[in-house]
This record gives C-alpha cells, sequence and structure tokens, in this order.
C-alpha cells in the first residue's frame, strides 16, 4: 500500500510559524517535522500492515480513531489535548465535524488557529488554551470527545473525565488513547519504588503519569461511561516509534546543528530506542479506549452488534 | 573495595560465565553484537545473544548493531552502574552506536548482572 498524497503537508505550514511555535521539550517544531508524519501527529499510528509506511499509518490512527467514535457531519467535537491539531483538521475536513481543541501551549493553539484561517476552517476548527481541569463549556454540549496521547500528562484522570462527562451529551462517544503501564510496574510505584530508568523519562517528558490499564477504565466507569470497546494497539507504537527513529537518523544532518544541539539529538535517540525496547518487552502499553457516557434511566441505545464499525481491515477502506 | 574489572576480562571470562548461568538474559536481546572497545586491552567482541549464547573474540559474525567506546570510559560506566551516567556519555559521544539503537539498550540486563555479580 502505498501513501497517497492528499493531504497538505502540514510540515511546510509550520515553517511559517516557526518562531511561534514550541513543544513541550522547548525545542522547535522543525526539530519534530524532522521525524513526524506530515499530519504531525505526536502519538501512535496505526498499521493495517507491517510495511505501512508512517505517513499511511498516520491517516490510519486518524481514520480508525474517527470510525470507532462515529464522526458524522455537524458533530461537535472536543479534543483533549489536540497538539498541532491534527485530529479536529481531520474531522473537519473528513467529516465536517465542528472541532474544538484544547491545549495547555500558547503556540500550539496559535498554530492551529493560523492554519484554520489559511485554510479556510475558521469556522469549522479552533483551538483555545485551557488546562484540561479548567474546561468551562456548557452542560451536555459535545457530541464526541477525544484525547489522543495526553493522559499521560494529566496526574487526575477521575477530574478530567468527571468534567468531560458534564460537557458531553447523554449516550455521547468519547474515545481515550493513551498509554498505560503493567500493573506490576505500577505497583512498585505505588509502593515507592522507582527506577532509573522512569525517573530519566519523567525528567526527558517534562511530566508523566502512566496509570495501569484498569486505573483508567476505573476513573472512566465511576464518571458514568460505559466501556464499549478496547483494543491494545502497544504493537502500533512500536512501529510509529520504530519509523521516527528511523526518520530522525535519516534527517541527522539537516537538524543537528541547525535546529537542536547535538546532545538533545542524541537524548531523543535514546530514548525513542527506549520506547521501543519499552513496548516490545511490555513495560509500555498504548490503548485506545471507547466509551459512552450513560443516560441512566433511558434505554440503552442499540448500538452495532457486530465490531465492524470499529475496526479498520487491511484492505483499503479511506 | 571491589577491583575494576578490564574489558578483556569482562568480555574474555564474565560475559560467557553470566550468559551460561542466565540463559535467558540472551533471549531477551535475540540479537548478535559488537562491542568495539578501543585502547589498552581493548578489542573487538561479538555477541552472539540468541538461542546459542556465546562470545568470541573479533568480528566473527554480522552484528545488528555495534556499540563503540573507549576502554577507560567503557570500564568507568560498568563500575558506576548507573543507566544515567550511560546516557550522558552517549549524548557526549564518549558511547558511539552503529546499528539497531533499541537493541544496544537491551544490554542494559545483561550488564547491569554483571555489575551485581561483581559488587
Amino acid at each position: 500500500m502505498k501513501a497517497e498524497p492528499t493531504q497538505p503537508d502540514m510540515r511546510d505550514l509550520i515553517n511559517f510559524q516557526a518562531e511561534a511555535i514550541s513543544s513541550h521539550y522547548d525545542l522547535p517544531p522543525q526539530f519534530f517535522a524532522g521525524f513526524l508524519g506530515p499530519r504531525m501527529a505526536y502519538s501512535c499510528a496505526y498499521f493495517t500492515d507491517e510495511n505501512n509506511t508512517l505517513d499511511e499509518a498516520e491517516e490510519n490512527k486518524l481514520f480508525i480513531t474517527a470510525k470507532k467514535l462515529g464522526l458524522q457531519e455537524g458533530d461537535l467535537l472536543l479534543d483533549i489535548g489536540c497538539g498541532w491539531g491534527s485530529f479536529i483538521f481531520y474531522a473537519a475536513e473528513k467529516f465536517g465535524c465542528q472541532s474544538t481543541g484544547i491545549t495547555v501551549s500558547e503556540e500550539q493553539a496559535a498554530f492551529v488557529n493560523y492554519v484554520a484561517y489559511e485554510k479556510g476552517l475558521a469556522g469549522k476548527v479552533r483551538a483555545e488554551v485551557v488546562h484540561v481541569y479548567d474546561m468551562d463549556f456548557p452542560a451536555r454540549y459535545f457530541d464526541k470527545i477525544v484525547t489522543i496521547g495526553a493522559i499521560e500528562h494529566m496526574d487526575n484522570l477521575h477530574l478530567v473525565f468527571a468534567k468531560s462527562a458534564e460537557i458531553l451529551k447523554d449516550d455521547g462517544l468519547m474515545l481515550v488513547h493513551g498509554m498505560t503501564k503493567p500493573w506490576v510496574d505500577r505497583l512498585d510505584e505505588l509502593n515507592g519504588v522507582t527506577s532509573e530508568v522512569s525517573d530519566l523519562v519523567k525528567e526527558h517528558f517534562g511530566v508523566g503519569y502512566w496509570n495501569s490499564l484498569w486505573e483508567v477504565m476505573e476513573d472512566l466507569e465511576k464518571n458514568n461511561f460505559e466501556i464499549l470497546d478496547h483494543e491494545n494497539i502497544t504493537r502500533h507504537y512500536q512501529l510509529t516509534v520504530e519509523r521516527w527513529l528511523e526518520r530522525l537518523q535519516e534527517n541527522e544532518v539537516n537538524l543537528v546543528g541547525k535546529v537542536i544541539d547535538e546532545e538533545k539529538y542524541r537524548e531523543f535517540l535514546v530514548f525513542m530506542a527506549g520506547y521501543i525496547v519499552g513496548f516490545e518487552t511490555g513495560h509500555t502499553l498504548c490503548n485506545q479506549i471507547l466509551c459512552r457516557k450513560i443516560n441512566r434511566g433511558e434505554i440503552r441505545p442499540a448500538l452495532p452488534l457486530t465490531r465492524e464499525n470499529i475496526v479498520l481491515s487491511s484492505r483499503k477502506e479511506r | 573495595m571491589q577491583e575494576r574489572l578490564t574489558a578483556s576480562h569482562i568480555f574474555d571470562y564474565e560475559v560467557p560465565r553470566v550468559l551460561a548461568e542466565q540463559p535467558k538474559i540472551a533471549r531477551r536481546v535475540n540479537a548478535v553484537l559488537g562491542i568495539e572497545l578501543i585502547g589498552e586491552n581493548g578489542g573487538y567482541w561479538t555477541l552472539d545473544l540468541t538461542d546459542n549464547p556465546g562470545v568470541e573474540r573479533g568480528r566473527t559474525k554480522e552484528p545488528k548493531c555495534t556499540l563503540s567506546a573507549h576502554v577507560e570510559d567503557f570500564e568507568a560506566l560498568l563500575a558506576g552502574g548507573s543507566i544515567r551516567a550511560a546516557l550522558e556519555a552517549f549524548k557526549k559521544k564518549r558511547i558511539q552506536a552503529t546499528g539497531h539503537l533499541p537493541t544496544i539498550l537491551k544490554l542494559e540486563h545483561l550488564l547491569m548482572s554483571l555489575v551485581k555479580s561483581n559488587r
């Protein structure tokens, strides 16, 4: 399967805003553009085939995520931790959703709003600088909520899901995509057992909270969500980071000394390699959890009987 | 105080001993690696960390990845047993790696076993 260059390359747009955008690592976005795919999605892609390119897998991830959420034209969508806006643009462009993203990064929000303006999507896509704990949208406002690769930066998932439940319509769908760790490792952490590796990872990413899967699900259920589906996508993340690492190494000459210093570049090499090993050995996991806000006392909607609506076949479906 | 292990002693004696005692460590890596240590008592070792693990002097098999360092730097890291120090050494290019980088990181279990067994 070959990549189809149907989308504008957001890496090009980034160059216009180069000075304005920064990542949570305070590194220039050109650095991230040096290894991410065209959508600048800094999270797990989705492979229908081991030979998928990163660009193909990035598109697959956006599509399967949209499919699980059952996005429809006119849906009011919230993306918690929208990054550079890959999913909210996709939802608006492909499905006609009214997309709102929140981020704690002023630079990322500025970038999203700038790109929305450039694409003529200012009325369809917008990003706000709001911390997830401070979300203040009207009750039962959104049809769908998604959070992709952001729960790792949230220390209070109970609060996040409580606030999400408030602003989601009854029977509305939420998709939580994020990393977890096995319970045995989590238990060590809860018991105060630390490791050099986990300390280094937290230092590298600034902040990090890796719950076990059941803790995430417990917080969802306690906040009136019914789990509809869980998919372990750990292998997909391993393949994703392998592609990132390849691109990072291929782009060394374009990045080192021009965009970042060599030590930071080599630090990223090690952490990417470490994540690959972490996924391969099962110390780090990645999941997509699809859930529905329960409308207590009301008739449960007649949901599909099979999983066809939430799987992506290896055949080209998009 | 434990005497610092020399690189040649590590790869000629200690690594084969650990692999014989704990072959599971090799299966976790499941690859052939090259170790190139430059300086006095240095050399090149091929570590076959697959189903029939073993260590040989020289480049006897095609490695999936190769770790290169000066003997003194490598010995100091092993004596310290610190992953943070290893990261800093890599960032400052005192440890070099070619080939499949994740495989190099899998040496952690083997090297930490050496550190523990010699403390």
